[in-house]
C-alpha cells in the first residue's frame, strides 16, 4: 500500500491528461455540462482506490472512457428501478419513427443540421443518447457497446436505429 | 451515376473528411430519390457531425477540483472505515464477556493475589476473570478497579477503588478478582487499563443468578 499523499499525486498525474476527453464524452452522453462535471467527477471518485492498476494499463484513455460508460449505464439504471424516475430509454417504444424525412426536398443543410445537432441529441432518451455516442460518435461496435451494456447487440441495434431514426426526424435529414 | 457509386463516393469522402456531396448535383438528385442511398448520407452526415460536434468547456479549474474531491472523499471514507473497524474491535470485546470462558489461570497474574477469606451467610463469592493481552510487555501498567456499593473484592472489603501499577509480560496476562456480593445483589466491577497515555476499560455486570464466571479480554 502506498502512502496516500504518493497515491494522490500519482492519480493526478495519470489522470489529468484524460480529464477533458472524459468531459467531453460525459457532456455527449449527459448533454449538459453540469451533469458532465458530476459524471466525471463521480468515475474519479469510484477509481481513486484503483490507482495501482491503473498504473498497469497500456491504453489508460480507452479503459477509462469504458469505466466512464459502464457508471453512465450504472447511473442510469439506477434512475430506472426509482418508481418516479423511469427512464423512456427502458421501456419499448410503441411509436414507430420513420427512417427518414417525408420531403427528401426539404433535406437541411450540414450547417443547420450543426447548429440543432444538440438539441436533436437532447430530445433522445438517455439510453438511446448513449447508444448513438458511443456508436456513431465513439466509434464503439455494436457488440462492444453490448458487453458495457450487459445486452443482447440486436437490442442495441434496434435502440441504434431508433434513435437514429428520431434524430433525422428532428434535423429534417 | 448508380447506387454502388454513391456508396463509394460516401465511404470516400467520410474517409478523407471531405464536404459531404453536396456540392455534386447528380449526387445530391440520386439522394433525394433512392431512400436507402439516402439512408446512408445521413448516417454519414449524423457520424461526422456528432464527431465534430464541439463541446462547451468545464468550469475553469475542474480537472484539479475534481481530483482533489476524489482524494478528500476516499480519504473521508477510509477514516469512516476504520472507525467501523474500532467500534467493531468494542463489540467483539463486549461479546467476550459472555462468551469467553474457560481460560487457564495465569500464574504470573499481577497486583492481586486472591487470599483465602470468610463470607459471611447470605453472601457469594464469584471470581472475574480479566485477560489482558499486550503485544509487547509493559512496564508499569496502571491498572484500576471501581466497584459498586453492594460488590467487593474478597481481599479489600470496604474498599470501592484500587489502583496498582504493575508489569505485564507479553501476550496474555490473567487477573483474577474474586468478589463478594449479596446473594440478590446487582452490581458490576468497572476495570481500567491505563499504557502511555492510552486507556482502556472494560465494565462486567454481577448477578448472583449468574452460573458461570465472567471473563473477559483487553488486547493492547
Amino acid at each position: 500500500m502506498k502512502r496516500p499523499t504518493a497515491q494522490a499525486e500519482i492519480f493526478e498525474a495519470l489522470l489529468t491528461p484524460h480529464i477533458p476527453a472524459l468531459y467531453k464524452t460525459a457532456y455527449r452522453l449527459t448533454g449538459s455540462g453540469d451533469k458532465a462535471e458530476d459524471l466525471v467527477q463521480e468515475l474519479l471518485v469510484k477509481l481513486y482506490p484503483k490507482t495501482d492498476e491503473m498504473q498497469t494499463i497500456e491504453a489508460l484513455g480507452p479503459w477509462l472512457k469504458k469505466a466512464l460508460y459502464r457508471l453512465f449505464v450504472d447511473e442510469l439504471r439506477k434512475i430506472a428501478r426509482r418508481p418516479e424516475g423511469r427512464l423512456g430509454g427502458f421501456q419499448e417504444e410503441i411509436e414507430t419513427v420513420k427512417a427518414s424525412s417525408d420531403n427528401p426536398e426539404k433535406m437541411a443543410e450540414i450547417a443547420q443540421i450543426r447548429e440543432k445537432l444538440q438539441d436533436a441529441l437532447n430530445i433522445l432518451d438517455p439510453q438511446h443518447r448513449s447508444v448513438v455516442v458511443m456508436h456513431l460518435a465513439e466509434g464503439y461496435t455494436l457488440k462492444e457497446i453490448a458487453a458495457i451494456y450487459n445486452a443482447p447487440a440486436e437490442t442495441i441495434k434496434t435502440q441504434l436505429r431508433r434513435a437514429k431514426a428520431r434524430l433525422k426526424k428532428y434535423l429534417k435529414m | 451515376m448508380n447506387c454502388s457509386d454513391i456508396r463509394q463516393r460516401i465511404n470516400d469522402e467520410i474517409r478523407h473528411d471531405k464536404p459531404l456531396l453536396t456540392h455534386d448535383e447528380a449526387v445530391v438528385q440520386h439522394i433525394r430519390h433512392c431512400d436507402l442511398c439516402r439512408s446512408l448520407y445521413t448516417d454519414a452526415v449524423l457520424t461526422r457531425e456528432l464527431r465534430e460536434m464541439p463541446v462547451p468547456e468545464p468550469r475553469a479549474d475542474f480537472a484539479a477540483r475534481a481530483i482533489q474531491n476524489a482524494v478528500k472523499m476516499n480519504r473521508m471514507k477510509r477514516i469512516k472505515s476504520l472507525v467501523g473497524i474500532s467500534a467493531a474491535a468494542m463489540l467483539i470485546l463486549a461479546a467476550g464477556l459472555v462468551f469467553t470462558r474457560g481460560l487457564p489461570d495465569f500464574a504470573g497474574r499481577p497486583g492481586l493475589a486472591p487470599n483465602a477469606g470468610l463470607t459471611a451467610p447470605g453472601r457469594m463469592e464469584k471470581t472475574v476473570r480479566v485477560m489482558i493481552e499486550t503485544r509487547q510487555s509493559r512496564q508499569n501498567a496502571t491498572l484500576a478497579i471501581d466497584l459498586t456499593e453492594n460488590v467487593a473484592l474478597k481481599n479489600f472489603p470496604g474498599h470501592r477503588q484500587l489502583t496498582w501499577q504493575t508489569e505485564l509480560t507479553q501476550g496474555r496476562n490473567l487477573l483474577e478478582l474474586p468478589l463478594v456480593f449479596d446473594d440478590d445483589a446487582e452490581g458490576y466491577v468497572n476495570i481500567r487499563y491505563r499504557y502511555n497515555g492510552n486507556e482502556q476499560q472494560v465494565r462486567i455486570p454481577v448477578r448472583a443468578e449468574k452460573e458461570h464466571e465472567p471473563q473477559t479480554t483487553i488486547t493492547s
